[in-house]
């Protein structure tokens, strides 16, 4: 049985390390078909090695990774076929145009027919609003117009899987606004794993999202997942007028909360819940509350983070080792 | 970037196009080899490397020959030895030096640019990239620094010395020049897979040209035939028909394993590059 269950990235325990230093610590990441999945991590977290990895460009100190199934240290070119790649800082043959850069990239490929390779770098070329330059050296193209012409390239195979290192950090707005449109446009064709800093970014695109940290992962899940908190665990959000002293003694005295915070204002009084049993707080911690038919619900919901609060959390909790 | 491209992309317009695209068969240890061959030709026959690099080569070393000729007195024949010894020993050590400065950025230049890792990247074999690079290199300098120069030599001796040159034995001296050619190309390339900057590849590869040339006479002869050292002067007696010492053909066969020896390092140097 194939062990990557359906995948199309699937690593077990991967590991780098350089001179007994590890930059990658055992990394076990399934990214499933089809999904924008979103890699984060601080700088020096390990997500370019891991990268880097996938590519077959650097070899794993132990465990294996298996793209599309395949391992990808024994059948490193047959996987190759099938992915786009763009790097963080991507760079090409400077006296060729870009054109020229991405028919080179397409004879990797393919073998013709001609016109029609023409064609998809011609429709590369207007996707990624290089037409105009096409026949420009790349010597004098700016960062932004790598980026472009990197992603053109990434594309040109019809890739199942696109692997983006940072895609959008030299873009300006718009061209931030574009790479994530085409991401969006991507999703139902390929899988599209990208490493990023910017969180505001995966948060709009992303589907998954796994976050690195001192070449350790310390969450991976869905998007919505992590922001409304993992698993079982979640904290909520309730507003209530009135004397909500014997509700809150109620609440607390139950299995499931963990903590109950209250704050009192403009005659209200807000509580933050945490729960242990999610399922347990749905059915019961609203009957609780309005027991007291003297309260007035206000508010009441599941608490959601942002993604900035959840990976600070996550980063500052895992210490350097 | 046109965010509602013109050309719309459907599932089914892909999937016919990528049907109507004809993949790449390539076995998987040459995988990409003729794109990278492709290129790597296209560097020297598409821009102006070939005929600037043709002239440079006719220029010093048809210059060299021609002015001797002139100079020259005496009976035919020695007039056209000692052209020929000139020629051809020049034509081997100058060549040499010449691959060295050109190859050292081959593939080190690469690496430090990032290029190989972007080549790497697309489904490519390292084997291929490091041969590509040997035939490219060798094809180039082949026809540019010794072809050319050789074949202008070879025409216009009958218009400076009555004496004819045999053209079978010119060639097979010519023959020992590009495979000294090839062994100084692949030791480059060698290098460049075995070292991360240009110096080390700089410094070994005319430590190695100067130490024939300068110091050739203090090693014993045992150490010589196992060397490319004796191959400027058996490419002049090769041409010449000239009497040749026995073991002649020694230093043919080691500089041909060394030639092995070395593209096997370097692809399996090259094989293990992290990048």
């Amino acid at each position: 049985m194939n062990p990557s269950n359906g995948n199309v990235i699937h690593t077990q325990g991967l590991t780098k390390a350089y001179q007994g230093a590890k930059a990658l610590d055992g990394l076990n990441l399934q990214v499933p078909r089809n999904s924008i999945y979103g890699f984060l991590g601080p700088n020096g977290a390990g997500k370019s090695t891991t990268i880097k990895m996938l590519l077959g460009l650097t070899r794993p100190t132990s465990g294996k990774a298996l793209v599309f199934g395949q391992d990808i240290a024994r059948e490193g070119l047959a996987v190759r076929r099938r992915i786009g790649y763009l790097a963080q800082d991507p760079r090409y043959y400077e006296h060729m145009t870009a054109r020229q850069t991405l028919r080179y990239t397409a004879r990797f490929f393919y073998s013709g027919p001609k016109e029609l390779i023409e064609a998809r770098i011609e429709e590369m070329l207007d996707l990624t609003g290089l037409s105009n330059k096409a026949d420009r050296s790349i010597k004098g193209f700016s960062g932004g117009e790598r980026q472009r012409l990197g992603i053109a390239q990434a594309q040109i195979n019809y890739p199942d899987l696109i692997i983006l290192d940072e895609p959008a950090a030299s873009l300006d707005p718009q061209g931030r606004h574009d790479v994530l449109d085409v991401m969006e446009r991507l999703r139902k064709y390929t899988t599209i794993f990208y490493s990023t800093h910017i969180l505001e970014d995966v948060q709009r695109v992303s589907d998954s999202v796994a976050i690195l940290n001192h070449g350790k992962l310390v969450a991976e899940a869905p998007i919505e997942e992590l922001l409304n908190g993992s698993g079982s665990a979640a904290v909520y959000s309730v507003t209530l007028k009135g004397d909500a002293g014997q509700a809150q003694k109620r609440v607390a005295g139950q299995p499931w909360v963990q903590s109950l915070s209250s704050e009192a204002h403009d005659g209200l009084t807000t509580w933050q819940v945490g729960v242990t049993d999610n399922d347990a707080a749905e059915d019961e911690l609203l009957p609780l509350i309005l027991e007291d038919r003297s309260l007035r619900l206000k508010s009441f919901g599941r608490k959601t983070h942002n993604l900035e609060e959840v990976f600070l959390n996550l980063v500052r909790e895992e210490p350097s080792k | 970037m046109t965010t509602q491209s013109k050309t719309a992309i459907t599932q089914d317009l892909i999937l016919a196009a990528r049907k109507g695209l004809r993949p790449v068969a390539e076995r998987s240890w040459l995988g990409g080899f003729g794109n990278l061959l492709s290129k790597e030709l296209g560097q020297w026959w598409g821009t102006r490397t070939w005929w600037v690099q043709a002239i440079i080569w006719v220029l010093l070393l048809n210059g060299v020959s021609t002015i001797v000729a002139l100079s020259e007195s005496g009976l035919a024949i020695e007039k056209l030895q000692e052209v020929v010894q000139t020629f051809l020993p020049m034509l081997v050590a100058t060549v040499g030096i010449g691959t060295i400065i050109t190859v050292q950025g081959a593939v080190v230049g690469e690496k430090e640019l990032g290029t190989a890792a972007w080549v790497m990247s697309k489904p490519t074999s390292r084997s291929a990239f490091i041969l590509a690079k040997i035939i490219a290199y060798f094809v180039g300098f082949s026809i540019c620094a010794i072809l050319i120069p050789a074949t202008i030599f070879y025409l216009e001796m009958p218009f400076l010395i009555s004496t004819p040159l045999p053209w079978m034995h010119f060639l097979v001296g010519v023959s020992v020049a590009i495979l000294n050619l090839l062994f100084y190309i692949t030791l480059t390339v060698m290098l460049g897979a075995l070292f991360s900057s240009r110096g080390p590849i700089a410094a070994i590869g005319i430590a190695m040209i100067l130490t024939g040339l300068l110091l050739k006479s203090l090693i014993p002869l045992q150490v010589l035939l196992f060397t490319p050292w004796l191959l400027p002067d058996l490419s002049g007696a090769l041409a010449l028909r000239m009497p040749l010492p026995p073991g002649w053909f020694v230093p043919i066969l080691a500089v041909s394993g060394w030639i092995i020896v070395m593209t096997a390092i370097a692809l399996w140097r090259f094989g293990r590059e992290e990048f």
